[in-house]
């Protein structure tokens, strides 16, 4: 009886053993169904579970939204590379660039609003382009330019939450209330009487410490003062360096205001190594500052030779490769090398690309001038001349009749009538600019070319390596 | 590390819930057993059904793979329609409050399905064990299957660890910021 029991307990435990193991896990009850890991109620209720009715529609709106999301991303992809090209300029500081690049957006946008037949609400251009685009440009010029230029397209982040534009407006308001308050106190002070020198700074110097008047602005003052009253290289020198004093004390970026004016002066001064120091920094704000990498060029050639200015002129095509600027300092190294046939057929190839930029046409005007080609020089330079005067009355943008370029028109226009073989269509035109710009020419090279002291060559050459 | 996942999964719910639907639609379409359906539980499978391993190779691979494309799929053109938007176009409130808010939840919502792409590191070690040990799979299809597979894999570790979750978020405000 013992053992009969014992030998229905073991088999009970055997038969226990095996049916754990075959147990549906989920109802812990029922014998699993083969090849199958539960019993076959359970998997039955399990491959019936309805799938909730909200994750049906979540899934299909998921699928038709992301066809019409995918449309939007097509019509985006071209203006947004745009934006991302002048991202990556403006990261590399050069403005200029981000600025062409930033202000084509919209041309691309148009073009994707012709293809659509209407413009879409999906495709539009934002605020933050028009910052960026603001930021470039005050960069490249200054704020106060960009305010001049931009001025409607921020207006209506003033007071608002921005980033960017809150330094850019307070630098603008700042300025304009200086420039209300010392003008109320100029007018009232002298009226229609013409001061002198020390009145204007006297009158200036009382403002100081004055609600809405800077100190920086107070300085600048003087500065114009003492340019408009002609006043000695040093009494300049004397109020950037308290504007540099100024600047230095504000929290905002004040350097546009001043560098470019003080590295001037001190390379009109002889002082090259601290103009040096100060296109450097010009240049490291802005790696298409061509006006600073062209008087840094002129040090460079005039100090440390062709060779450092060949690497000089290597730095800014890295940086301004494909703008117009590039051709003109590759013209003026050349020049200075005395390839003056590689030169003009830069000077062509450049003028292929950009046919109306002046200063090109400035360039193969010097270096017909220096091969003696008057009349092809005189040709030239009224080119640039002209072009610089559309550019002016179309675009409002004076900024290309230079002081270099009425000194070139001048003595191109006076070496063909003295030495060249003036044509009879020419000789009133040429005669006319002589007699209008006789008494505005103010560069020492020309001067000195016209009196004989120099040959253009010396000048072009050797020394300030242009009409300066 | 439970924690930060679940509250990575509930910080990109639209994503999670999303993905647990079309894990439960691939199980359906298998013939899987579902054994707990819900989406968003609190627990390391939030975010994901919890059904039958597949047996088949082609099927471990869809369970591994499969939830995790739709979502890509379908996330990626709503989160770039609306990024693209606001980061290059420069749309901001001061242009169309609507629309700003628009592209706002849609970028969010492209976000949380990105989040979201990667299979649980079960379905990816049973789609590594059925289809290439087991060799349930033909030789072309391991071939064929073998990248996608592999980042399915390492994917499922940086989403166990929410390292897609931080990357993808810091991506993201970078791309603002800088």
């Amino acid at each position: 009886m013992s053992e009969e029991t014992d030998k229905s307990i073991s088999a009970e435990e055997t038969e226990e053993e095996i049916s754990e193991d075959d147990i549906c896990p989920y109802c812990g009850e029922n014998k699993k169904q083969e090849e199958s890991d539960y019993c076959a109620e359970c998997e039955a209720a399990m491959l019936a579970r309805k799938i909730p009715f909200l994750a049906w529609i979540g899934g299909l709106v998921a699928v038709v939204f992301s066809v019409f999301a995918l449309a939007i991303v097509f019509l985006l992809t071209a203006p947004s590379i745009q934006v991302a090209k002048g991202d990556s300029y403006a990261r590399e500081k050069r403005w200029y660039s981000a600025y062409t690049a930033y202000s084509d957006v919209p041309a691309v946008v148009d073009e994707i609003t012709t293809i659509l037949g209407g413009e879409s609400p999906f495709v539009q251009t934002g605020t933050n382009i028009a910052v960026k685009k603001f930021d470039a440009l005050a960069h490249y010029t200054s704020p106060l330019e960009a305010f001049y230029y931009e001025s409607q397209s921020v207006s209506h982040l003033e007071g608002k939450f921005n980033t960017t534009m809150k330094g850019y407006y307070e630098i603008y308001n700042d300025y304009m209330s200086s420039y209300d308050i010392v003008l109320e106190t100029l007018e009232t002070k002298f009226g229609m009487t013409e001061p002198s020198a020390e009145e204007m700074h006297a009158a200036v110097e009382d403002l100081r410490g004055t609600e809405g008047v800077s100190d920086i602005w107070i300085d600048y003052y003087h500065l114009t003062f003492a340019y408009n009253f002609n006043e000695s290289d040093e009494a300049a020198l004397k109020y950037l360096k308290a504007i540099d004093e100024s600047a230095k004390k504000s929290k905002l970026d004040y350097s546009w205001l001043y560098y470019t004016e003080l590295s001037d002066l001190l390379y009109k001064m002889n002082d090259y190594e601290g103009s040096t120091e100060y296109l450097d920094k010009l240049i490291k704000n802005d790696r298409t500052n061509f006006g600073a990498y062209e008087l840094k060029m002129r040090i460079t050639l005039k100090i440390k030779g062709l060779e450092e200015a060949k690497k000089l002129l290597d730095e800014f095509i890295e940086y301004n490769e494909g703008i117009d600027t590039a051709y003109v300092l590759r013209i003026m190294y050349l020049r200075a090398a005395k390839e003056y046939d590689k030169a003009l057929e830069l000077c062509v190839e450049a003028q292929e690309e950009f046919a109306t930029a002046p200063e090109l046409y400035r360039q193969e005007a010097l270096i017909h001038l220096l091969k003696g080609e008057y009349g092809k020089a005189y040709e030239a330079v009224f080119t640039a001349y002209s072009n610089a005067s559309y550019i002016a009355q179309y675009y409002q943008d004076d900024s290309s009749l230079t002081n270099q370029l009425y000194n070139t028109l001048y003595l191109c226009s006076y070496l063909e009538s003295e030495k060249g073989s003036m044509n009879t269509d020419n000789a009133s035109e040429i005669s006319n600019i002589i007699n209008d710009l006789k008494d505005y020419v103010n560069a020492e090279s020309v001067l000195d070319v016209i009196s004989g002291k120099k040959t253009v060559e010396q000048v072009l050459t050797e020394g300030e390596y242009d009409l300066v | 590390m439970r924690t930060l996942y679940i509250i990575t999964r509930i910080l990109t719910f639209p994503g999670a819930y999303l993905r647990g639907f079309w894990e439960q639609l691939t199980c359906r379409i298998l013939g899987l057993p579902v054994e707990i359906p819900g989406y968003l539980r609190i627990d390391e499978a939030c975010s994901h059904v919890e059904h039958a391993l597949a047996k088949k190779g082609f099927a471990s691979y869809l369970m591994a793979t499969g939830a995790g494309f739709m979502n890509f799929m379908t996330g990626l053109p709503i989160f770039l329609a609306g990024f693209m938007n606001l980061r290059y176009m420069g749309i901001t409130p001061y242009d169309n409050l609507g629309y700003f808010i628009f592209y706002v939840i849609i970028t969010y919502i492209g976000f949380s399905m990105l989040c979201n792409i990667f299979p649980l590191v079960e379905d990816t070690m049973n789609l590594f064990d059925v289809a290439y040990k087991q060799k349930k799979m033909n030789i072309i299809g391991r071939i064929l299957f073998a990248i996608p597979s592999a980042l399915a894999f390492v994917g499922s570790f940086l989403e166990k660890y929410c390292i897609t979750f931080i990357a993808l978020a810091a991506a993201v405000i970078l791309s603002f910021v800088i």
